[in-house]
């Protein structure tokens, strides 16, 4: 049922995005990072809940909250001269990556044991046979 | 049973809020993929900073380029200018102004003859008579003519209307006494119209008519006063 809802939700965002007007382009550097925050953060959320410790109140704190002060930062990073959301871009895809790992080994293990499953019943399946 | 409701309470709200955190990523998303999308094709405003650095340094040596052509051809007016000022304009003026002399477009003053004809009770002048004496005139080294003030240019006809009358130019009518004018060289043509017997000066007492030559140092014959139009003619490049 959350996999319909989540689906919905992208054709919604979709068409809601396609809607809205385009922004200027300064504001499309606040855009962007907010964008890879949120990412960050619903992968977090997706390796968490792998990991059967997710939170709904940590996910959606944190979807809001980074986005917000990876915004914050760069504007404060834009004010000193500095591209401090070049340092957040770092953070956020390197966790992503990590998040990216936890996922893939959790359904590589998936993979391994559905496999390892198979070959004991077939096992089980011959020994019956031969006898 | 209470449990499971709690359950799938929670299932519905987390369903809920991924939708809802869907929409706004995804939303977010499009917006930008657009934004940039747009800005990559609009122009300046869009580009990173190092294409614009590098657009600037073309612009840059353009403008070198032109500014440098701008003054070559700015140095060639001035040379221009200075060679019309030295000679061309002032040439082209004399031109314009010797040509204006030949065709009688200028009051042109000089030594010559003034010849008056006058009609006598026994015979009047005739127009045969006038253009005898202009192309006399013109032969002898005549510059500029004119009779009773009128000048004879090239496209001047002298004719005889009704027998009564002589007009030039086709309308400008005129009488006796002929005032005829001639620039030129006073000998020459005081010579050419006083030969003996064949000269016009005697011609026209022979024919009992009245005729007066007088040699002037200071003769003032005035402009063509019309309008050179032509119709059928046209320059043959």
């Amino acid at each position: 049922m959350t996999l319909i809802f989540i689906v919905i939700g992208c054709l919604l965002g979709l068409l809601v995005g396609f809607l809205l007007p385009t922004i200027p382009y300064s504001a499309s550097t606040y855009l962007a990072i907010a964008i890879i925050a949120a990412l960050d953060s619903v992968f977090g959320g997706f390796a968490s809940y792998v990991k059967k410790n997710f939170d709904m109140k940590v996910f959606v704190s944190g979807f809001f909250v980074n986005a917000i002060l990876a915004m914050l930062l760069t504007y404060l990073g834009e004010k000193l001269n500095v591209d401090i959301y070049l340092a957040a871009i770092i953070v956020f895809v390197g966790r992503m990556f990590n998040n990216l790992g936890i996922i893939r080994r959790y359904f590589l293990y998936k993979l391994d044991e559905k496999s390892q499953a198979k070959k004991s019943s077939k096992i089980k399946d011959s020994t019956t046979e031969n006898k | 049973m209470k449990f499971k409701i709690k359950n799938n309470k929670d299932k519905m709200v987390l369903s809920i809020i991924s939708a809802l955190l869907a929409v706004v990523l995804i939303s977010l998303s499009v917006i930008q993929f657009k934004s940039v999308e747009r800005y990559q094709q609009s122009d300046v405003e869009g580009l990173r900073d190092d294409e614009l650095k590098t657009q600037i340094a073309s612009y840059q040596s353009r403008y070198n380029e032109t500014e440098e052509q701008y003054e070559d051809n700015l140095n060639k007016i001035n040379e221009y200018k200075q060679t019309s000022n030295d000679n061309n304009s002032t040439t082209l003026d004399d031109e314009v102004s010797d040509a204006k002399t030949l065709l009688g477009l200028t009051d042109v003053t000089g030594k010559g003859v003034i010849i008056t004809l006058t009609d006598t009770d026994e015979a009047q002048y005739t127009s045969e008579n006038l253009r005898y004496l202009v192309n006399e005139l013109k032969y002898a080294g005549a510059e500029a003519i004119s009779i009773n003030e009128n000048r004879i240019v090239n496209l001047t006809d002298i004719v005889t209307i009704n027998e009564s009358y002589i007009v030039i130019y086709g309308d400008v009518r005129i009488s006796s006494p002929y005032t005829v004018k001639a620039i030129g060289d006073t000998s020459y043509l005081t010579s050419t119209l006083n030969m003996k017997n064949s000269g016009f000066v005697d011609l026209m007492r022979s024919s009992g008519l009245d005729i007066n030559v007088v040699e002037s140092t200071n003769i003032t014959i005035p402009k063509y006063t019309k309008e050179f139009s032509t119709e059928y003619m046209k320059e043959d490049n």
